[in-house]
C-alpha cells in the first residue's frame, strides 16, 4: 500500500517488544530452542539469534532496520544479537515513559512527541561521548582481569581462554556441545598462535574459516577433531600416494594448448593440417608433464577442468591432480604457501617456478566424501592446521561450524586494544564528581594559590606547581578545589620534608604526598587508593600516558560472565546521575542504567518469579558498594570490549531510530535517474 | 528534557489502585499481544509495513496473503468485554447492577454485605459467579451506573464487526428460576433491539464477506437472545 506512515515511539516500542519475546526464550545459558517454520515450509530448530532473526519474513522497515543492526554487530563482533535485541527494548521502552511524562506534563495531552525525540538523541550523544567513555576509564577498567598471564607477557593462559571460551558456548550452543567445542577451539587457537597474543592469526582464521573447517554430517559429534595442514574440498581425478615432500603446481588454465586461440581463426585446408596440429598438441602436453614431473611437481591443483590427455599423461607421470577447485581455497592455498598461479606457457618456456612445497598430500575420507588432504610447509604466520566438524544432523552441525566461527571473531575482538572513538576531551561539567583521582589533582592545585598563606616562598610553591603539571594528563580534568580536601593538604605541606626545594618532580615526594592525601581521602570517600599510586608511577613516561588516554579498554580484559559488567555499569551510571546537574544527562543517564539491568534479568529470570535475579542484584550492589567489584560470580569470563560494543551499537540504533518521522512505502522499484 | 521536573514532581501524586489496576491491565495486554504477534512470526507469518485502523497494532499477513491483527481478532479488546451485547458475563453484571441499584434506592441496604449474601433483595435468587467481572459488578454497585453508561455509549459508537459470541444464548437460557423483576427483562430486550437494528444497517452498508458473515451471526445471537428473553417474561 503507498502512502506514508508516521513513526511513533509505540510502533518503535511494540516492534522491538515482538523480536524480544521471539529472542528471550533462547536467550541465557538457560535458554531453550526456537521452532521456526520457513516460508519453503521446512523447520528449523536453533537457538543462534542472528539465524532466528534473519529467517523472520519482516516486511515493517523499523524490524528490518532492528535486524539489519543486530546481525551487524554479530558480525564483528560474534556474539550479542539477543542481548542486543533485549537492550534495545528495554531502552526504547523507558524511552517511551519520558516521553509520554513530558508530553502530559507540559501540554496536557498527547501531543507530537517528535521534538523531545530529537533532543533525546542529541543527549544520548553527548552521553555517549562524555559519560560512558569517562566511566569505563575511571571505574571499570579496574575491575577487569586480563586474558594474559602478566602484563610484559602477552601469553594467554589456557585455563583463561578455556574459559573465555566455555562461557560463549554456553550461550550459544547450550550445555550439550559446550565442553567439547570449548576444548576444540581452545586447542585449535593454541596450535595455530602458541599462545602468543597473535592478532594477525585469529584475523585470518576469521576470514577464512569457511576454508579452514570442513563439515561432516552423520558422525558423532565427539570426533571433530584438529587436522595437521589443509584439506581441500575437493576429490583427487588421478591419485599417486606420496608420503615424501613434493611439490606442487597451482594452475589457473586448461595446460593443453587449444587447438585455436578464441580470438583467432584457424584455416585448414586438408585432412593433414588437422591431425600435425592435434600431433604438435599432443607433444606439447607430453613435454609439459615431463618437464613437471623431472622439476619434482606430484600434485597439480587447478581451477579449470583439465582435458583427459592432460590426465592421461599425469598419470603416465604419476602426478596427482585435483581439478575444479574453488578459487577462494585456491587463493587461501595460495596465500598459506606463498605459491602463485602459473601459465603453462611459462613451464614450457623455463623453469617454473612459484612452486608451494608440501610434506604430504593424501585422500582422507571424511563422512560421504573423500577429500583431499595437504600438508603445507608454510613460510608465514598462516595457521598450518584446519577443523573437522562432525555432527550427526546437518542442522546441528551448521550450527556448530558458525559458534566455532564466532568465537574466533569474538577473540579477535578480546585480544585487540579498544580505542576511545571520541578521545580526550575538557569536561567543565565533571565538576560534581566524587571521583577519587579528581578529587586529589585539584587538592594539589590549590596549594600554589594558597602558597601565600602559610607563609611559602617560591621554594615551596614550585614543587606544587610541578606536581600539579605532571599529574593532570593533558590537561583533562579542570575540576574546581574543594576546600576541605585544601585544608588537609595544606596541613600537611607545612611539614619539614616539602620546604626543601623541588625543581623537578621527584617521585619519592610526590608518592608521599600523594599518600598522605590518599589516607585522607580513603577516610573520606571510601575510594580505593590503588587507583592514585598507577598514576603516580606513570608520571616519567609522558607517552605511555598519552597512549592510555586513548585506549579504552586494553587488550584481553575480561569480567566474570552473569552480568557483572551491567550491574557495574549500572551502579557508577546512576551515582553520576545523582550527582549530574545537567537534567537532559541525568535522564538518559537512568534510561540506560535502568535499561542495562535487563540483561542480568533475563539472565537469572526463571519462570516468572524475579526473585533470584533480585537476590543477585541486591548483593551485587552491596559487594561494589563496600569493595568497588562483583563477587562470587561464576568463574567464566567474557569479553569486555564486546559488552562494551554491544552497548555502543545498541545505542546508536536507537538514536537512529528516534530521529525516523515517517517512512513511505512504495509498490514500485524506485529505479536511479538515467545518465546523461 | 524535563527541565521543570522539580516543580512538577512535587504535584505528583502516586496513581489509585484503580489506575494501577488499569495500567497493569494494559501492561499485560501488550504483553499478550507482543507474545502472540513473536509466535505468530515463528510460524512463518510476516510482519507488514501497516498498522491496524482500530488498534494501531502492526498487522501480519499469512502465507495466504491475508491480513490479520492479532489484537482485534484474538483478544479481547478493553472495552468490548464490558459490552453486554457481546459479553454474557457483561450483559449478567449489568442485569444485576440494576436489580442492585434498584433494591438500594428501595431498601438502603449495605452494599458491603452484596459479596457475601448475593441477594440483597427477595426478587433475585442466588447464583453461583461465574465470573471475576459480574463478582465485581455486584461488590462495586455505586459504580456501576458509570459504567453502564459508559458501555451503553461505546455500543453507540463502535463500528468494528463484532465477533460471534456462541455461548450468549445458551447462558441466557439458563436463567434462574425465580421470576426476575421485569425492568431489567425490558431493559435487556430494548438493548438487544437496538442492537439488531445497528446490526441490520451495517450488513446493509458492509462490502466485505467477512463482515457481513460476522454481522449475520451477530443478528442470529440477538434473535435468540431476544426469544430466550420473551419466554422469560412469559414465566
Amino acid at each position: 500500500m503507498n502512502g506514508s506512515h508516521p513513526v511513533d515511539i509505540s510502533i518503535l516500542v511494540q516492534v522491538a517488544e515482538t523480536l524480544e519475546s521471539i529472542v528471550s526464550r533462547c536467550f541465557g545459558p538457560h535458554g531453550g530452542l526456537v521452532l521456526f517454520t520457513k516460508a519453503t515450509g521446512e523447520l528449523l530448530i536453533t537457538r543462534d539469534g542472528q539465524k532466528i532473526l534473519s529467517s523472520l519474513l519482516l516486511e515493517q522497515p523499523i524490524a528490518k532496520i532492528i535486524v539489519h543492526s543486530a546481525v551487524a554487530h554479530c558480525h564483528v563482533t560474534g556474539d550479542g544479537t539477543k542481548s542486543f535485541i533485549l537492550l534495545l527494548a528495554a531502552l526504547l521502552r523507558g524511552l517511551r515513559v519520558m516521553v509520554m511524562r513530558e508530553t502530559t506534563r507540559s501540554t496536557g495531552r498527547h501531543g507530537q512527541h517528535g521534538l523531545q525525540l530529537k533532543l533525546l538523541s542529541d543527549h544520548l550523544l553527548a552521553f555517549q561521548t562524555q559519560v560512558l567513555d569517562h566511566i569505563v576509564r575511571c571505574h571499570l577498567r579496574q575491575c577487569a582481569s586480563s586474558l594474559f598471564l602478566s602484563d610484559r607477557d602477552c601469553k594467554v593462559t589456557r585455563s583463561n581462554a578455556k574459559l573465555l571460551l566455555e562461557a560463549y558456548f554456553y550461550g550459544k550452543v547450550g550445555a550439550n556441545h559446550c565442553q567439547s567445542l570449548s576444548t576444540l577451539a581452545c586447542d585449535y587457537y593454541l596450535k595455530c598462535t602458541g599462545g602468543d597474543q597473535c592478532n594477525e592469526v585469529v584475523g585470518f582464521i576469521c576470514d577464512h574459516f569457511e576454508e579452514l573447517h570442513t563439515k561432516v554430517v552423520g558422525i558423532p559429534s565427539s570426533s571433530s577433531r584438529i587436522l595437521e595442514g589443509l584439506v581441500l574440498h575437493r576429490d583427487f581425478t588421478e591419485y599417486w600416494p606420496t608420503e615424501e615432500e613434493l611439490k606442487i603446481l597451482v594452475i589457473t588454465e586448461p595446460l593443453q594448448p587449444p587447438l585455436v586461440d578464441a580470438s583467432a581463426t584457424l584455416y585448414l585446408q586438408s585432412d593433414q593440417q588437422l591431425q600435425s596440429s592435434c600431433a604438435w598438441i599432443h607433444q606439447r602436453v607430453q613435454e609439459i608433464l615431463s618437464r613437471l614431473s623431472v622439476s619434482g611437481v606430484r600434485l597439480i591443483l587447478s581451477s579449470v577442468k583439465q582435458t583427459d590427455l592432460v590426465l592421461y599423461h599425469a598419470k603416465l607421470n604419476r602426478i596427482s591432480v585435483v581439478e575444479c577447485m574453488d578459487p577462494e581455497e585456491l587463493s587461501l592455498f595460495c596465500s598459506i604457501s606463498g605459491a602463485a598461479p602459473v601459465s603453462p606457457w611459462d613451464i614450457f618456456l623455463d623453469q617454473p617456478t612459484h612452486l608451494a612445497q608440501a610434506q604430504f598430500c593424501k585422500s582422507i575420507l571424511l563422512g560421504a566424501h573423500r577429500y583431499a588432504h595437504v600438508g603445507i610447509t608454510s613460510k608465514s604466520l598462516c595457521p598450518q592446521y584446519c577443523i573437522v566438524l562432525c555432527g550427526p544432523v546437518s542442522g546441528l552441525t551448521i550450527q556448530c561450524a558458525s559458534a566455532f566461527h564466532g568465537a574466533f571473531k569474538m577473540l579477535r575482538q578480546t585480544l585487540q586494544p579498544l580505542e576511545s572513538r571520541y578521545g580526550p576531551h575538557e569536561t567543565s561539567e565533571n565538576i560534581e564528581l566524587q571521583n577519587g583521582i579528581d578529587c586529589v589533582v585539584s587538592s594539589i592545585n590549590v596549594c600554589p594559590a594558597e602558597g601565600e598563606a602559610y607563609g611559602g616562598t617560591d621554594r615551596v610553591e614550585q614543587p606544587r606547581q610541578c606536581l600539579a603539571r605532571n599529574l593532570i594528563p593533558g590537561g583533562m580534568h579542570h575540576s574546581e578545589p574543594l576546600h576541605f580536601h585544601s585544608c588537609h593538604v595544606k596541613e600537611e605541606c607545612c611539614g619539614d620534608k616539602l620546604l626543601e626545594p623541588h625543581c623537578t618532580c621527584n617521585i619519592g615526594d610526590a608518592t608521599s604526598i600523594m599518600k598522605r592525601t590518599i589516607e585522607l581521602n580513603a577516610k573520606s570517600t571510601g575510594d580505593n587508593s590503588l587507583v592514585i599510586n598507577a598514576q603516580i608511577d606513570l608520571i616519567p613516561s609522558p607517552t605511555r600516558e598519552e597512549e592510555c588516554l586513548c585506549t579504552l579498554i586494553a587488550p584481553g580484559s575480561v569480567f566474570p560472565v552473569g552480568g557483572s559488567f551491567e550491574l557495574l555499569l549500572h551502579y557508577h551510571l546512576l551515582k553520576y546521575a545523582s550527582h549530574c546537574l545537567d537534567p537532559g544527562t541525568k535522564a538518559v543517564c537512568n534510561l540506560v542504567a535502568n535499561a542495562l539491568l535487563s540483561i542480568p534479568r533475563n539472565i537469572y529470570t526463571a519462570g516468572k518469579s524475579t526473585r533470584h535475579f533480585l537476590h543477585v542484584y541486591t548483593k551485587a550492589m552491596r559487594d561494589i558498594q563496600s569493595e568497588g567489584r562483583v563477587r562470587d560470580g561464576p568463574k567464566m569470563l567474557e569479553s569486555v570490549s564486546c559488552k562494551y560494543q554491544l552497548l555502543i551499537s545498541t545505542l546508536e540504533c536507537m538514536r537512529s531510530l528516534i530521529c525516523i518521522d515517517c517512512f513511505i512505502v512504495g509498490t514500485r522499484r524506485v529505479s536511479p535517474p538515467a545518465s546523461p | 528534557m524535563a527541565l521543570n521536573a522539580d516543580d512538577e514532581d512535587y504535584n505528583w501524586e502516586p496513581p489509585t489502585e484503580a489506575e494501577m489496576k488499569v495500567i497493569q491491565a494494559r501492561r499485560e495486554r501488550q504483553d499478550k499481544i507482543s507474545k502472540l504477534m513473536g509466535d505468530y512470526l515463528l510460524k512463518g507469518y510476516k510482519m507488514l509495513g501497516e498498522c491496524c485502523d482500530e488498534c494501531g497494532t502492526i498487522l501480519l499477513q499469512d502465507k495466504q496473503k491475508k491480513n490479520y491483527c492479532v489484537a482485534c481478532q484474538e483478544l479481547d479488546s478493553d472495552i468490548d468485554k464490558d459490552n453486554p451485547a457481546l459479553n454474557p458475563q457483561a450483559a449478567l453484571s449489568q442485569v444485576r447492577e440494576r436489580q442492585l441499584a434498584s433494591s438500594l434506592q428501595g431498601n438502603h441496604a449495605e452494599p458491603g454485605t452484596a459479596h457475601s449474601d448475593p441477594s440483597p433483595s427477595a426478587t433475585v435468587q442466588p447464583r453461583p459467579e461465574h465470573c471475576e467481572g459480574a463478582a465485581s459488578g455486584l461488590r462495586t454497585a455505586p459504580f456501576a451506573i458509570p459504567n453502564s453508561t459508559l458501555s451503553s455509549s461505546v455500543l453507540a459508537s463502535s463500528s468494528p464487526p463484532l465477533p460471534a459470541n456462541g455461548p450468549v444464548p445458551v447462558f441466557l437460557n439458563s436463567s434462574p428460576p425465580g421470576a426476575p423483576s421485569h425492568s431489567a427483562l425490558d431493559c435487556a430486550e430494548d438493548v438487544l433491539l437496538q442492537k439488531l437494528q445497528w446490526a441490520t444497517r451495517e450488513l446493509q452498508q458492509s462490502n466485505s464477506v467477512e463482515n457481513s458473515i460476522q454481522l449475520c451471526n451477530l443478528l442470529r445471537s440477538c434473535a435468540e437472545s431476544l426469544r430466550s428473553i420473551k419466554e422469560l417474561q412469559q414465566l
